[in-house]
């Protein structure tokens, strides 16, 4: 390409990095609303797991609080408190102890 | 022509000039009326509920924590059918339809209240009627899940989420998140636009605290305590179980509990946790720190003997008699008056020492003082200033006179059970932030002070543990297969209001540790106004027993003695094996404290003369070096010992 024909087009080049630039830009500002608003999304949906899991663990503690588990164990599977003789005391090899 | 074109130019000029300038006058110059437009046009606030930090136990089992709960509210102005509204809304939430269609008619108000902290499931019912004019407000909830349990230790938080008793109100600062308020700029349909995603999930929540508590040992100590309670007749019972090494509450119990998620239905009497803010008289449990004292002052021995007086001995110008009328005690040993509780022992033993002295021993003990437990509320117990008079001096040494927590009690029997030192009890294990790049603070339970040198200690818990054997008051105590040391207690309840005794009104205790040779865990059992039975050892003791069969169970200790419980096939009621089996068992006991003997004793911690008198008869020649307390020694603690031998002791200040 001739030097003046170059120097015919150098205007034009320009004028379509500045649009070019300029409609890079406004699509860069774009997509940080648009990111923006799925993070607010997503850290409503975190909010909402987390305050799940939190009702979940509550639920589980309820469901195993220790008089509930002992209720259980006496009602529907019939066992009572531990007597002497009842308990075998395993400690190493050389002792096994009925108490 | 030309001058036209110059002048409207100019005119132009001008004009973009005054713009300009007005343009830069509303930017560089603040206007709070122009700055509170923009704020209302293109900014929003967004408040995020921060969450109150859990309290969970030792193993991470949550005993409190907050959920998310929505709160119901209606504008009566835009609701179309409040009658309709008020008696669907009365239904669902059990609640009076006639008064909800009332206030649901007033159309001056624009807001009122139907019902707080309703569940999800709840609001998303009452969201899908569709009906206009109610909101709801995310608020969060505390919930308590396991109801009473540990309740007035907990204690439990008001309606604006504030902390208002027990570990609650103690660690408010540390468990209360804060309400976080976000300005960020907003779009054309209102929505934030969000600059920083983080702002939103970064959340300043409370911090989560672990206590040292088991809540498995938790629910066991409240159950036999409600057991004794129901069983005796008894206004109240108290308990505590503490690690004897680490000096960390394993569990703390007021009997009856509260149901914490009710907890406005109950009286503030029975939501006061009284393991610390009741100082009472404690009895003979007290006799232990007396003995204790007089064998640190060198003053007496285990078998140092003291008559007894047949059960009845003049002080001044008052009888003192043992607690039990048929006891006629003559000459007894210190072992033998720990051993059957001898008052009039106890007495003679607490003039050997003199006020001043007994006075010294007690206070080094903890009592008089709070312990620094993390709890509110904890009382420092009553000691009399000095001079006391002799009368004083002998009821102080039999536990009257004087008033202590259980909290001290437990401390001061944890001194003995660990080898001498007195640490503050430990119940907060540590303080865990919500966010993980923060720092976890951990907490260790503080050496107070040593009261006893660690051979002393032994003594005592020899001592101890021969007043749980046969024909001692703690026998009731004693479990199968275990060696257990401790003390009971009787003690008359103090009328607060006529002053000196109520009639027939006793407080039963029982403090020990299990096992006896090496303790861990100190238990101390009380049991307010019994009506059936009144002695430690018949109300105190028994449950002290269960309670610790069940701890040295649960944590794999195996047993030492061989009895006849212990075996298979055995016939029983072979008193006669039993009780040598036992003596055995002492006789090892003994034997183990003996070999001890033969050993280098451990000297860290002594000063220089504590030191020197434990070495003085196995030591060829002394070399000292430093200053202080004792921190290294040559030979080395527990190296074997034959005949004397030269010795080097290192000494540094403590700080």
């Amino acid at each position: 390409m001739s030097r003046s024909r170059l120097e015919d087009i150098l205007p034009f080049l320009s004028v379509l990095i500045l649009v070019s630039t300029l409609f890079g830009l406004v699509l860069l500002k774009m997509e940080v609303r648009r990111m923006g608003y799925s993070v607010l999304k997503s850290s409503h949906e975190y909010r909402k797991l987390q305050d799940q899991r939190r009702m979940m663990s509550m639920e589980y503690a309820k469901l195993t609080r220790p008089d509930r588990v002992r209720k259980f164990a006496v009602s529907k599977l019939k066992l009572n408190d531990s007597r002497n003789g009842q308990i075998i005391q395993l400690a190493g090899q050389t002792l096994a102890m009925p108490q | 022509m030309k001058s036209r074109i110059l002048i409207l130019f100019s005119a132009f000029l001008l004009l973009w000039a005054v713009l300009l300038l007005r343009a830069a006058r509303l930017q560089i110059f603040p206007d709070e009326r122009l700055a509170s437009l923009k704020r209302r046009q293109f900014e929003t606030s967004l408040q995020i509920h921060t969450r109150r930090g859990a309290i969970v136990d030792r193993n991470g089992t949550e005993l409190a924590a907050s959920v998310p709960a929505y709160s119901l509210f209606a504008d009566p102005k835009v609701i179309r059918d409040p009658y309709g509204l008020g008696k669907k809304l009365g239904s669902y939430l059990d609640m009076p339809a006639m008064n909800l269609k009332r206030r649901l008619r007033d159309k001056q108000r624009r807001f009122i209240w139907i019902k707080r902290q309703l569940s999800e499931k709840q609001r998303d019912e009452i969201k899908s009627w569709g009906e206009t004019g109610l909101g709801f407000v995310e608020e969060p909830k505390r919930v308590y899940p396991n109801g009473g349990l540990l309740s007035q230790v907990l204690g439990f938080v008001g309606s604006e989420g504030n902390g208002l008793e027990g570990l609650e109100l103690e660690y408010n600062k540390e468990l209360l998140g804060q309400m976080k308020t976000i300005i960020l700029p907003r779009d054309a349909r209102g929505r934030p636009l969000l600059e920083d995603g983080r702002s939103l999930t970064e959340v300043p929540d409370g911090a989560d605290l672990q206590l040292t508590i088991d809540h498995e040992v938790q629910f066991t100590l409240e159950r036999e305590l409600a057991g004794v309670v129901d069983h005796f007749q008894a206004d109240t019972a108290i308990g505590i179980v503490m690690d004897a090494q680490s000096s960390e509450i394993v569990a703390m119990a007021t009997l009856p509990v509260v149901d914490l998620n009710e907890s406005h239905r109950y009286p503030q009497s029975l939501r006061r946790n009284r393991v610390v803010t009741d100082a009472f008289e404690p009895g003979s449990t007290m006799k232990s720190f007396v003995i204790a004292g007089a064998l640190k002052e060198n003053l007496i021995k285990p078998s140092t003997r003291f008559f007894c007086e047949d059960g009845r001995m003049k002080v001044g110008d008052k009888w003192i008699t043992e607690a039990d009328s048929n006891h006629h005690f003559k000459t007894l040993t210190v072992t033998e008056i720990l051993a059957f509780s001898s008052n009039i022992g106890a007495a003679k033993i607490g003039f050997e020492l003199g006020a001043e002295r007994l006075n010294r021993v007690m206070a080094d003990f903890g009592f008089g003082a709070k312990t620094g437990v993390e709890l509110p509320g904890e009382a420092r117990g009553i000691m009399n200033p000095l001079p006391w008079r002799p009368h004083l001096l002998s009821n102080i040494s039999f536990g009257q006179g004087i008033a202590t927590t259980p909290m001290q009690m437990v401390a001061a029997y944890g001194a003995i059970a660990n080898g001498g030192l007195l640490k503050r009890p430990l119940l907060v294990k540590a303080v865990r932030p919500a966010h993980r790049d923060e720092e976890v603070i951990e907490f260790q339970a503080e050496e107070i002070r040593r009261v006893l040198s660690p051979s002393e200690a032994a003594t005592m818990r020899l001592m101890l543990t021969a007043a749980t054997e046969e024909k001692a008051s703690g026998w009731n105590a004693r479990i199968p297969g275990y060696h257990v040391a401790g003390k009971t207690g009787t003690a008359q309840k103090v009328d607060t209001v006529k002053g000196g005794y109520i009639k027939n009104a006793y407080i039963s205790s029982f403090a020990g540790f299990v096992p006896a040779s090496n303790p861990r865990y100190v238990i101390y059992v009380a049991v307010d106004n019994p009506k059936k039975a009144y002695y430690g050892s018949q109300v105190a003791a028994p449950v002290f027993s269960k309670i610790a069969q069940y701890l040295v169970r649960r944590a794999g200790i195996p047993p030492v003695l061989i009895s006849e419980r212990n075996m298979i096939n055995t016939p029983a009621g072979e008193e006669k094996r039993r009780s040598a089996l036992q003596a055995r068992a002492m006789e090892d006991l003994k034997r183990s404290s003996e070999e001890d003997a033969k050993t280098f004793p451990n000297l860290m911690g002594l000063s220089l003369r504590e030191a020197l008198a434990k070495i003085r008869e196995r030591a060829n020649h002394v070399q000292v070096r430093g200053s202080g307390v004792v921190v290294r020694t040559i030979p080395m603690a527990g190296s074997e010992m034959s005949g004397k031998r030269n010795v080097v002791l290192v000494l540094e200040n403590p700080d």
